[in-house]
Parts: C-alpha cells; structure tokens; sequence
C-alpha cells in the first residue's frame, strides 16, 4: 500500500513538475493554411511573406455568438529569411501562429524567375511544417495578390487552389500537383528539372479582395493557367494548353482527358481518354543518347460533329490512326520546345541514368547540351473501346 | 480500516462460548433459558402440551413467528403431536419418547440434537424444536419458510433470446434454478456459514471433474478465513476472497444470470452464492468474460463475434475517448485534418474555459446524472432526464459555455459504457478515464501512451484465484483465442471441452 501511494504521489509530482509545457488551446492559436512568398523589391529585406490565418470567428455558423468576418485573413511581412518573417509575424497576428497545417505554398512568379534554389531549405528543416504540401506559381502577379481573392464557392482560397488543381488533373490534365519535397529531389536532380502548376485570378479586379465578389454569380476565382517550366530552378517559360497537357501525358500524372481531333473541316470528333499509360525508354545509339516514349490510350468517343460510320471497325481503326498522329504531333512539340529552352522537364535524364549509368556518370555535366540535341522518337498507341451509348450519330435533314 | 470497522469485537465471543453447554431436562426451565437469552423477544412463539393421563409427559413446540411455515407446524407438527399425547394413555418413559417422536412428526427433515448452541441456531433460522420434559434431546423440524419474491426477468443483464429467469434474494430458490439446469450427480453444493453476527448462508457451487480441485479448495479456505459480523451482499465476500485488493479491475465475475452461472460451471468454474442477493460470484474470472454476454451463445457466431469485438471497442472508447480528444486539441493539433481542425476551432472560439476544464465539467455533469438516474425517486424521474438533457446538450453549447464537440465525445464515451454486460468493467474503464483526461491534458498523447502502458502491466500481473487475468492474451494462447475477441462455432467450441 505504502509502495503504491508513493507511486501515485511520484507520479503526480513528475505530471506538475512538467506544466503544461505544450499546452495550447485551441482558441489561443492561428492556424496558418497558406504561404504566400514574393520578392520584395528592397534588396536589404528580399522577402515579402503573406500567411493566411483562418479566422475561427469568420466560420462559426448557425449561433447567435458566431458569424463575423470572412474566413480567412491574411498577414504580409518582408524580412530577411523565412523564418525571420515567421517569428517577424506576431507583430500583426494576434495569436500564437502554428505552421502545422499549412497546406499549400505559393510563390510568386518574379521569384520563381530569379530562382527558386534554397527557398525550401526552412521548410525542409522545420519540425512543424511538413514537407507533403504541394507548391503553385502564382502567373503575372504575386502570391499576396492571389491569395486575397475572396473565395466565392470554397471555404478559404486555399482549399479553392487545392481542389481546382486537383479536379483539373483528374478532369483534363494540364498539370499536376508536386508536393515540396518532390520539389526539393527536382531541385537537386540532375537528370529531371522542375515544372510546377501555375495559378491566377481569372477576372482580376479590386473586387475581388472585398466582399462583394460574393454576390457576383461569375465573380473572380482561382484558375489554373498552365505549367511553369524551370531550368537549373529558374522558371524560364510557361506551357499552355495542349502542350502543358503533353507533359502530363509523357509523365503520365493525368488520369483522363478530352482529346480533340479534326476529321472534316470545323468538325471535329472526341475522344475521351480513360487510361493513360506511357513509359519513357533511353538509349545510347552511337554515342548519343536517344529518347524514346511510348504512350498507350485508351479511350471512347464521346462526340462527334462529322458523319462517320462508326459502326464499322475500319473507319475506327482510321480514327485511332488520326488520334495517334495528332498526339505525336502535339508531344513532340512540346519536347522540341523543351529541348530548345533546354529544360529537361520530363526526366528523361533519370531515365538515362538509370539504363546507361557509366554513360550518365561521364555525360551528365552537359546533359543540357546533349537533351537539347537528343534524337525523339514516339510511338503512341490509340486504342478506342467504344462508341458510347450509341454508334453513329443522329442524322440531321 | 474497512478491516478494523468489520472485525467482530471481542466481547461477543464470550457469548457464543458458554452457549455450547447442554440442555436441562426440564421444559419449563429450557424455554426460560431460550426466552432469557433472545431478550424476550416477541416474535418467539412457543405452545406447551400435556397428555391428558399423566402431567409429566409434557411437549414445547418453539418457532420463530415469520421465519416458519406454520401450515407445515399445524399439520406435521402439532396435529400428530396432540393426538399421540391423547393416544399414550399408558405411562410412556422418556426412552421410550424420544424413540416414538421421530415416527409420529411428519416434517420433510428432522434431525435430533442434544447441544444448547444447536437449540438456538435452530429457532433463529426458522425451524421449529420439540421440547420433551424430562429429555435432553431436542428435535428440530424443518419448517424453513423465507419471505422471497418470485423468480422475475433479470433487471441488469438482459438479452433479447435467451432464458428471461434471474435469481433471487433466496439461496435454496437460486441452488434450485442451477440444479433444474445440470442434472448431473457431479454437480456438488457446498455450505457453509459466514458472519459471526448474520451466520449468512453461502453456497458454493462447482461440476466435480470440471472443475480445478485446488481452486475449489483455495476459494473454502479463503471463505474460512473471512471473520466479519455480517454478510448483507456478495461484494462482502467478493472484497475479502480476492487476489489483489487494491486493484479497480473486478476479479470476480458476479451475474444475476442463471444460464450464466451454469455455462461457466460446465468451463470447470466455481460459483459462490450468498443468501440475500440475487448476484453470484463466479471464479477465477479472466480480463475477456467480462465482454461476454450469455446472449453470444444465443445466436448466430459471425454476430456474435462482431458484437464482442464491438464490446472490446467501446471499452476502449469509454476510457480513451475524451482524453484523445483533449490530447489532440490542445497538445497535438497537428494531428487533426484540416477540415476537422476549421470546424474545431470554429466551435471552440467564443468558449470561456480552457478544455480541460470543458471536459472535465461535463464528465462529471453526466455522472451526476447518471447517478442521479439511479438513486432518484421514480416519480421525479422525467423532470431529472429533461434538466439533464438541457444540462448536457443543446443548451449548453447555445450558451456559448461548452462546445459541442466535447458534448459528443462525452455522450460517446457515455453510451460505448453501457454496450458492456458487466457493470464492474465498466466501473474500472470509469475510473481510468478520468486519469487519463487529465493525464493528457498535461503532457498529451505521450501521457496516454504512459498510462497504458501503466494499465497493461497492472491487467497482466493480476491474478484471479492464481489464473492470469488477462490470459489468454498475455500469457498467449493460440487455441483459446476461439471464445475470446471473436466466439467460433459452438461445435468447435465443444470440441475443445470433449478433449479436456
């Protein structure tokens, strides 16, 4: 009994004796959900850091106490470092800020072209913060500016830019996320350099930072606008379209797409992809490295403007030939431009390493050089399914 | 203390000391002696019969008005008493009396004893004594009638198939029930007395060759020893026979169950019943029985295994719930999904008081209620379950006081209680879950993950009636595992019984 009541006292005395050394109340902290970094345009403090706090307040719904504010609000800082400006922070936000929640980092598009190279380095140092949250390039503007958008359908813009990028690769394609630490690896790869989703404000206006934007039934929102392309970690020139999409589909990030080819002139027909599939072959061919894709699709048509028998298995097979040229076509433009800014941003550097490693070892300090005048070569391979629900189309008299 | 305050005092062993003397011969001074040491009392009824031919052949019948079934004393007792007195026109000597005695009464059991100490034990459990002047030798009826309510449907342990009978305060109605369910001339029953005040009949009852021998004797010489002036409930017994007794965690089982208490005779389990309550006492009890209920017999196994485990869950729940909960809001908040940590926060803005002191008020506000439940009067029952309501929902969050998270992680750490069939587990979970809020609203997870490590090692080095409390989970047992987190077929369960 003795023995157990020392115990118990023991055990009481050691739970005092450490406080409550990382006790936080929930409603004594500012839960930070976005990062924002731009260049400042004094040199002495080169970062100008926005963090969006969500505003607990702004999100109450349904009682009488809640209701006030929006629900996110955003604080800017310049400094020196990072972290600098996270501890410079307090000396607007009210509580305790903690970046264990961060979602997603955003940076602005001067920055990214002056270099992204260590930006990282606190993030990844960190204990708080981790490093699985993807990162945007905010396109002819500045993180500040992009994530004082008042958000009209999601709850705070930084769930908008999450799932508007999430939703346009699942839907279309024209990127993917890549996470931070995705970002470091690239960084410092030699063979793969960095593409990463560029984001902007679709309608901007002044609007767009106050309230009203909510009562606009087409009010300014995030979009996706197309693929940052990056050599040596300095953004170097932006890919739109089809041909950000023709990155994606060497890489195979993009789960479905709509592939529209001509078959007449203005009619078209469409061909939804369902399954995308392709894998990227180096070679040595007398000393010069040789790259080689192979894409696999398979897909439906879904729509058609022109009068074809689709009933009949040859003029499928012809469709699947027109689909197989017109991707060529598009992916191998978009490597051409790749080659020529000389920004290896599909990887084939590490594929090439890994097929040909005392090749690599000896070649990889002029990769650049060596990609930009590497032979391309594809072979892309249609497959339709189906016709969906019906096989020809109707006919209009 | 508790021990000090039981003990008998000293002085009362003096009385039952000179009790053990023999009986005079004379009637007349043997009832005075009776009345003199039961302090007059006026329910001991006593009627003196003479033959009408000769004043020395006296009979004394003695009961104790309540205790006897005085139908059986007119008919038995009195009726051939009288007539073989009007009969014995002959001078009878005292030899000759108390031979004839024993043929005339016609009582079920009458034993004949000569001992003072006999004399009176057997007035006061309600048997009814014959006198005989100028004898020594008593002889004792039965007449045993105990006031006892009729067998009803179990209040505490339900089930929806199954038998609906429950014991009952009396000790021979529930030996009865047992008996009526194991025909068997294995099934032994053991008396003894406990309670130097009460003298409280215990029954113990086991299957001879299903049982382990030297438990059955081990739980004899632990009952032997207990020394208190009265048994009024089980736990009396329960509190004095077991291994450890400072543990919270129940190493008895106690079931007002019939059908339970015969199904862990047949696993070679002892049961101890007390006269007076309707709860038996099973032992050894293991860690995992206290998740059974007899109704996982009952019906289908692949339900009845979901149930189990969902049992072990809620267990689990009712201790864990809320301190994870504290843990994660105010330690961890790293730990919870964004979407989760908007809306928690959302919730806990406008609430004036640190969580500790959240979770903290409105545990304890439910176990008010809950107690509440329990000990109010019938009639003010509604009032107390709407103040209640008010008191533990809507209102309280409206208010701005609590929020309503911590509402429902309070009614779920309350409901996943009552999911358990045995209360004296859920006890154990009760007392835990508020070490272990507080715990963790000192130092967090790592707190919890201390203190269950704490709990692990207090459940494995239990010991029921020399069984590992917690086996067969530590020590492990593969071939047990079939009636423990999960309940396998009953013919591969039997199985298992046919190769013992």
């Amino acid at each position: 009994m003795k023995t157990y009541l020392l115990l118990i006292w023991i055990a009481a005395i050691c739970l005092c004796v450490s406080g409550c050394s990382n006790y936080r109340e929930l409603n004594q902290i500012g839960v930070i959900i976005g990062l924002g970094i731009d260049e400042n345009k004094n040199s002495e403090e080169p970062y100008k850091v926005t963090y969006q706090i969500i505003n607990p307040s702004g999100l109450s719904q349904g009682s009488s106490s809640g209701g006030q504010g929006l629900p996110v609000i955003n604080y800017t800082v310049t400094a020196k470092s990072l972290v600098e400006a996270l501890k410079k922070a307090s000396v607007v936000i009210p509580r305790e800020h903690i970046t264990s929640h961060l979602s997603l980092i955003v940076v602005g598009e001067k920055l990214a072209r002056n270099g992204l190279s260590l930006l990282f380095d606190a993030l990844d140092r960190g204990k708080q913060a981790r490093t699985s949250i993807p990162v945007f390039i905010a396109r002819d503007g500045t993180a500040e500016k992009l994530l004082g958008v008042i958000e009209p359908f999601e709850v705070t813009p930084v769930k908008s830019i999450l799932s508007t990028t999430q939703n346009n690769q699942k839907m279309y394609g024209i990127v993917s996320n890549v996470q931070a630490y995705e970002v470091i690896s690239m960084l410092l790869s030699e063979g793969k350099d960095l593409s990463l989703p560029g984001i902007n404000i679709n309608k901007p206006s002044q609007q767009s930072e106050e309230a009203g934007n909510l009562e606009n039934t087409s009010p300014s929102a995030m979009q996706v606008k197309g693929l940052a392309m990056f050599r040596k970690g300095k953004l170097v020139r932006w890919l739109d379209g089809d041909e950000a999409r023709s990155v994606q589909l060497v890489t195979s990030e993009v789960k479905s797409t709509a592939l529209v080819f001509p078959c007449n002139i203005n009619e078209n027909i469409t061909v939804t992809a369902t399954g995308i599939k392709s894998e990227i072959n180096t070679k040595i061919r007398r000393g010069q490295p040789f790259i080689h894709t192979d894409l696999n699709v398979m897909g439906e048509i879904t729509e058609t403007s022109c009068q074809k028998d689709l009933s009949n298995p040859k003029v499928l097979k012809e469709l699947e030939k027109e689909v197989q040229n017109e991707l060529q076509k598009e992916i191998t433009k978009t490597i051409s431009i790749a080659q020529k800014e000389k920004a290896d941003i599909f990887g084939f550097g590490d594929s090439l390493s890994r097929t040909n490693p005392s090749y690599w070892r000896q070649h990889k300090q002029n990769w650049e050089s060596l990609f930009s005048s590497a032979k391309v070569s594809m072979n892309v391979n249609v497959t339709i399914v189906n016709t969906g629900m019906r096989t020809n189309p109707y006919e209009v008299n | 203390m508790r021990q000090r305050y039981l003990l008998k005092s000293p002085n009362k062993e003096k009385t039952t000391a000179c009790s053990a003397t023999p009986l005079y011969d004379d009637v007349n001074k043997n009832i005075e002696r009776l009345l003199n040491e039961l302090g007059n009392s006026s329910d001991v009824s006593f009627r003196m019969v003479e033959s009408p031919y000769q004043n020395t052949l006296k009979a004394a019948v003695i009961h104790l008005d309540g205790l006897a079934d005085e139908n059986i004393i007119n008919e038995n007792i009195m009726t051939p008493l009288i007539q073989w007195l009007k009969e014995s026109n002959q001078v009878v000597t005292v030899e000759k009396t108390e031979e004839q005695i024993p043929q005339i009464l016609t009582v079920s059991q009458l034993t004949i004893k000569e001992n003072w100490h006999e004399f009176v034990s057997a007035v006061l459990t309600g048997d009814t004594v014959v006198l005989m002047n100028g004898s020594s030798k008593i002889f004792i009826g039965n007449t045993k009638k105990l006031q006892s309510r009729a067998v009803t449907e179990p209040t505490s342990q339900t089930v929806v198939r199954g038998p609906k009978d429950s014991f009952t305060e009396n000790l021979r109605t529930n030996t009865s029930l047992i008996r009526a369910r194991i025909q068997d001339s294995n099934l032994r029953l053991d008396s003894m007395k406990i309670g130097s005040v009460t003298h409280t009949d215990i029954g113990i009852m086991y299957i001879q060759g299903n049982a382990d021998e030297r438990i059955v004797e081990e739980i004899k010489e632990r009952l032997k020893e207990i020394k208190v002036d009265g048994v009024l409930e089980s736990n009396y017994i329960e509190e004095f026979i077991r291994d450890d007794r400072t543990t919270i965690f129940p190493l008895l089982l106690n079931t007002e169950r019939p059908d339970a208490v015969v199904g862990n005779l047949l696993e070679g389990r002892i049961a101890i019943i007390v006269q007076g309550t309707p709860f038996v006492l099973i032992a050894p009890a293991i860690f995992s029985q206290f998740f059974q209920s007899p109704e996982d017999y009952y019906q289908n196994y692949y339900i009845a295994s979901f149930l189990r485990i969902l049992r072990f869950g809620s267990f689990f729940l009712s201790m864990y719930a809320s301190a994870i909960y504290l843990a994660l809001i105010t330690h961890h908040q790293g730990l919870i999904p964004n979407t989760l940590m908007v809306s928690l926060m959302a919730q806990r803005e406008r609430v004036p008081f640190p969580a500790i002191v959240e979770m903290l008020v409105m545990e304890l506000a439910f176990e008010m209620l809950r107690e509440a439940g329990i000990r109010m009067p019938r009639a003010i029952g509604p009032a107390v379950s709407i103040v209640g309501a008010l008191i533990l929902g809507q209102a309280a969050v409206e208010a701005g006081f609590v929020s309503a998270a911590v509402v429902i992680i309070v009614a779920i750490s309350a409901i996943s209680n009552f999911t358990l069939p045995s209360t004296s587990i859920v006890n154990a979970a009760r007392g835990f879950r508020f070490i272990l809020i507080i715990v963790s609203a000192f130092i967090g997870l790592y707190g919890i993950l201390l203190m269950t490590l704490c709990i692990c090692l207090h459940i494995s080095s239990l010991r029921s009636f020399g069984v590992p409390y917690f086996s067969p989970f530590a020590p492990f047992d593969f071939k047990e595992q079939k009636d423990t987190l999960v309940r396998f077929s009953l013919p591969s369960l039997l199985k298992k019984h046919q190769n013992k």
